[in-house]
């Protein structure tokens, strides 16, 4: 399998798991609900009965939100120019590139987000492993099975990851760039030392963020029990398949890129409101299928590099652990129906 | 450069293509010229014909600029006439530099209490006079009475703050009084070193610029030395003369500076002395780089402008840009500007006497961006830059900048003490100047490090409000009593006063008293101050005058105190009694300053109430009995107020639906705005 196969089949096992992204999407917009009655309600009540609600209701005008952001306090301080159109985007990615600070409730609700997210994941690897329709209870109790091994491996990971943020950001995009342009007179020049710096920043970000996919996709599809072996494991898959884990992640990357890059031309600007909504969160659903994306066509690339029949053993026929399978067991004299693992 | 285009370049990578060529980019020919912009007047000269100022603090300098040690060696020549009425016993001197000796200096402790001073030494600066010679002559004889050298004598003081540390004005006791009328000529030989950039002036890379780089004498007023310290947020202060100023520098490296360059001569040593020359100024400034490109470019004035009430009219002026390679294509951004500047404000202040203005256009990181000094301006602007004009393209610094020529340049107000005076007057005019040839500007943002734009095309900016910077004026509205002298305001809280509240305030004069008579205020104030040093005072005079009222209560309220405007409907009710409805309208005044402002009650049948009120009272109830009922109430309907710091409250509908619309529509574009922010943090799963 090429990488470029493995992009290909990922793309495939997530376009027929589309009721997943759905409900993650679902699951989204119902996460960001509450925060957001809070924050239309601050504009509520800013605005009042003021004739100065007209402005904003037919178009965008400086003088309103520049006037509302003074006022705001708390997730309300985020409403301001950046939510137009794409510049959603611009602002959150250069938030990401440069770790500007973000009102407190904001970060909190980021990491419950990626608690929940870590909680489906399990089933979503599953899922896409098994490359066929799991049922909802399937999912779940998949997700809930493998929870508490994935919050051990993502404790490992956020160790690493706030690393990385708070002592390596840093040196790159603080010390080294003031370093390397100390003396420069020409922004240009700068403009360049900054992409070059970022680009190790994303680099250094995704190298780790493959090390732990593959390591949620052989805790999972393996059904480890130890995450260190997981991580293991893991870290021998990606320098033994070389060069190709490397290629299928720049594929995904720019099937992301391909994605910024239509919602750009079509993301409308101020003078809509359901417009505006729908598209935007069509392109919500986009980002969290492209993120499904990079697992399943990762999890397509283990499959068709290691886990394929030739060699793995077959797995040992388990009775099913359940009261009436027990009940039955015994009465045929069964023995020991204890159900035993792979 | 459109947002797709921007995109692909940060999604797909340019990386590889332009380092090198811009890292390396040749020094450019001399006498680049732009073919669309070529330059058809006769060169100007620096001379100004007939005499404008009072000539009595006249400067040659011979200075010499050594890269490779930063060091500067100059030679310098002040003559100075005492013009007051009264005798002086000793000379007082800016040294500007020595703010940036040491950590201790008045600067540097002030820029403290903002952010962290630097700490290496390189970064530092340092001005040592070697050697201090006075000559006087007495009023009325040819010959110099008395020569004697001062140079022990020198002496620093601290007239503002008494820190002893600081050595930012210099005292030389005279051998006798200079009595009114005497000449006295100063001779200084001093060295300098350059610093890193601090406050406009120092190296970055191969850019030089040079502000407040020579020692220069204070103003003696009938009450004495008005030299002050150099302060953290304060500018300068000086009086007229002539300037005649050689500077050596590399061969081949570009050279700009106050006033016209009238030779160029190449040394043999691998230097060239550029000689400067400029009458009636009261400062010089100047710049050079291997690097820079030029641009010339000629203003014609509109000859059905009238001449001013002196009989003056405007003349051509050659308008000379150096810009930065990396900006090439803003050249006629820049010199678009800089010709709106000459045209407006000559028009609405006064004729622009000088034969060239040069626009210099500074390289990154140089922090000597968005200054004005006699005949010659900084922009700024990024490489990156906008098609539309944005709140960050060139466009309004060059205008700010050289509309300062007028304001600051020819009516030489006190920075120091008086910083509106020129700040808010141009600051007003620039914005005014800027719609006038570009009525759409747009807000736009800097990301990725403040590097990459994005424009709002859906957010326009306007004049009265964001140009007249309302937005950093409302934040902060009551910091600072504007009628204190600039350098005490605090370090955060100057900025306000001195651009925005001022440009606000006389926004709203102009709204007020409408804008014939407004015109006719500045184009009064500039024609009778100009070469001069107005005081407040002397503004409010004119403005009274002119308007043939007494403004004081206005003046009494923006200057002479620092409570904030806020006008409020705090209630609009209509309820029906009988056949009729009766109207309650109650309007609040919020703030502690006072305006008299107009109040218009709309009824459902399209006919309006207007009411006058005064503004005093904390609030006015006002009753109407109609067949129909009200549907919306409104305080200061034209928004002659622009000080008004919160305009959201100045209306009141009796239905009120539209606000919970706007809020439904924001709240769920914030809500895509959220989710994308909490995908981000799903990276990290």
């Amino acid at each position: 399998m090429t990488a470029w196969t493995a992009c290909a089949d990922g793309v495939r096992r997530v376009a027929g798991s589309w009721n997943l992204v759905l409900l993650l999407w679902l699951i989204t917009l119902l996460f960001s609900v509450p925060l957001g009655l809070a924050v239309r309600s601050d504009i509520e009540r800013q605005l009042g009965s003021s004739l100065a609600a007209q402005a904003p209701i037919s178009s965008a005008t400086y003088d309103w939100l520049s006037e509302f952001g003074d006022q705001a306090t708390g997730a309300a301080t985020t409403v301001g120019p950046t939510i137009i159109g794409f510049g959603v985007v611009v602002d959150n990615l250069s938030a990401f590139l440069d770790w500007d600070v973000r009102p407190v409730i904001v970060g909190a609700m980021g990491i419950a987000y990626a608690l929940l997210w870590l909680f489906l994941s399990g089933g979503l690897i599953d899922r896409f492993a098994r490359n066929r329709v799991t049922r909802t209870h399937a999912f779940f109790q998949v997700s809930g099975g493998y929870f508490f091994r994935l919050l051990r491996l993502s404790a490992i990971s956020t160790f690493i990851y706030a690393g990385i943020v708070l002592h390596a950001h840093h040196w790159l995009l603080d010390d080294t760039f003031d370093r390397l342009t100390d003396n420069l007179d020409t922004e240009r020049t700068a403009f360049f030392i900054r992409v070059g710096l970022y680009a190790a920043f994303v680099l250094l970000l995704a190298l780790v963020n493959i090390w732990f996919d593959y390591a949620k996709i052989r805790l999972i599809v393996e059904d480890r029990g130890s995450v260190i072996g997981a991580l293991r494991a893991a870290a021998r898959f990606v320098v033994r398949s070389g060069f190709g884990t490397f290629a299928l992640y720049g594929l995904d990357a720019a099937i992301f890129g391909a994605m910024l890059i239509a919602y750009a031309l079509v993301a409308p600007g101020a003078a809509s409101t359901w417009l505006a909504f729908i598209v935007g969160q069509a392109y919500v659903a986009a980002r969290i299928a492209v993120k499904l994306v990079f697992w399943a066509s990762e999890i397509a690339w283990f499959q068709g590099r290691l886990a394929h029949a030739g060699y793995a053993a077959a797995p040992v026929a388990v009775w099913p652990d359940s009261a009436a399978a027990e009940a039955i067991g015994q009465s045929l004299g069964a023995g020991d129906t204890t159900p035993q693992s792979v | 450069m459109t947002r797709a285009a921007i995109l692909s370049c940060l999604v797909i990578g340019v990386v590889l293509t332009i380092v090198v060529s811009g890292q390396n980019a040749a020094p450019p020919s001399a006498g680049t010229r732009g073919a669309a912009n070529a330059a058809t007047l006769p060169a100007p000269t620096g001379a100004v014909m007939p005499t404008r100022s009072p000539r009595n603090a006249n400067y040659t300098i011979a200075a010499r600029l050594d890269p490779s040690t930063r060091a500067l060696t100059a030679s310098e020549t002040i003559v100075w006439r005492n013009i007051t009425a009264n005798p002086t016993r000793e000379l007082q001197f800016h040294v500007y530099w020595n703010a940036w000796r040491n950590a201790k200096s008045t600067f540097l402790r002030e820029r403290a209490l903002l952010r962290t001073p630097f700490h290496d030494d390189e970064d530092f600066a340092r001005v040592d006079i070697k050697k201090l010679i006075v000559h006087q002559r007495s009023s009325g004889q040819e010959a110099e009475s008395l020569r004697s050298d001062r140079t022990a004598q020198m002496t620093f003081i601290a007239p503002d703050d008494g820190n002893q540390d600081d050595t930012t004005v210099m005292l030389v006791p005279l051998a006798e009084p200079a009595m009114p009328g005497d000449t006295v000529r100063i001779e200084l030989d001093w060295t300098a070193r350059v610093p890193k950039p601090f406050a406009r002036t120092g190296y970055i890379g191969s850019f030089y610029f040079f502000a407040q780089w020579f020692p220069k004498l204070g103003v003696l007023e009938d009450t004495g030395w008005n030299c002050h310290q150099f302060h953290a947020n304060t500018e300068f202060f000086s009086d007229f003369g002539v300037y005649d100023v050689k500077l050596t520098v590399p061969t081949r490296w570009r050279v700009g500076g106050t006033g016209v360059a009238r030779a160029e001569t190449e040394n043999g040593d691998g230097t060239t002395t550029h000689s400067y020359y400029q009458e009636d100024v009261h400062d010089f400034a100047w710049t050079t780089s291997p690097t820079m490109i030029e641009r010339t470019a000629d203003f014609e004035p509109d000859q059905a402008v009238p001449p001013s009430s002196s009989g003056s009219r405007q003349g051509p002026v050659r308008i000379r840009l150096l810009l930065q390679p990396e900006h090439a294509p803003q050249a006629d951004a820049h010199i678009e500007a800089a010709r709106a500047a000459l045209k407006y404000l000559s028009r609405w202040a006064g004729p622009y006497p000088y034969d060239q203005l040069t626009v210099i256009d500074p390289a990154y990181q140089s922090e000597a961006d968005g200054m004005e000094y006699p005949t010659l301006i900084t922009a700024g602007t990024p490489w990156l830059a906008a098609s539309r004009v944005t709140i960050n393209t060139p466009h309004e610094v060059v205008l700010h900048e050289a509309g300062h020529q007028f304001f600051y340049g020819i009516v030489a107000s006190n920075e120091f003490e008086d910083a509106w005076m020129d700040e808010g007057i141009t600051t007003y005019l620039a914005a005014r100047a800027l719609v006038q040839d570009h009525p759409r500007t747009y807000y736009e943002q800097r990301f990725f490090g403040n590097f990459v734009p994005w424009v709002f095309r859906d957010l326009e900016v306007s004049r009265d409000t964001y140009w007249n910077r309302l937005p950093g004026y409302r934040r902060t509205p009551e910091t600072d009593l504007p009628s204190h002298p600039s350098f005490r305001y605090s370090v955060s809280g100057g900025r306000m006063v001195t651009y925005s509240k001022t440009a606000l305030w006389l926004n709203t004069l102009e709204r007020h008293l409408g804008w014939p008579t407004m015109e006719r205020v500045l184009q009064t104030y500039f024609d009778r101050w100009q070469f001069k040093h107005p005081k407040p005072a002397d503004f409010f005079a004119v403005a009274n005058e002119v308007a043939g009222q007494d403004l004081m209560w206005f003046f009494d309220q923006v200057y002479r105190s620092s409570n904030a405007f806020d006008y409020a409907i705090d209630t609009l009710k209509s309820v029906k009694e009988g056949d009729v409805y009766r109207t309650d309208v109650i309007v609040s005044r919020n703030g502690g300053a006072v305006f008299p402002v107009d109040v218009t009650v709309t009824l459902e049948n399209g006919e309006t109430i207007k009411e006058r009120w005064d503004g005093q009272d904390r609030w006015k109830h006002y009753t109407f009995t109609r067949s129909v009922r009200a549907t919306s109430a409104v305080v200061d309907p034209d928004r002659v107020l622009l000080l008004d710091v919160d305009v959201t409250n100045n209306s009141k509908t009796i239905d009120g639906t539209a606000g919970r619309t706007a809020a439904t529509k924001w709240s769920l574009k914030w809500l895509v705005w959220f989710q994308d922010s909490l995908l981000s943090w799903a990276f990290f799963v």
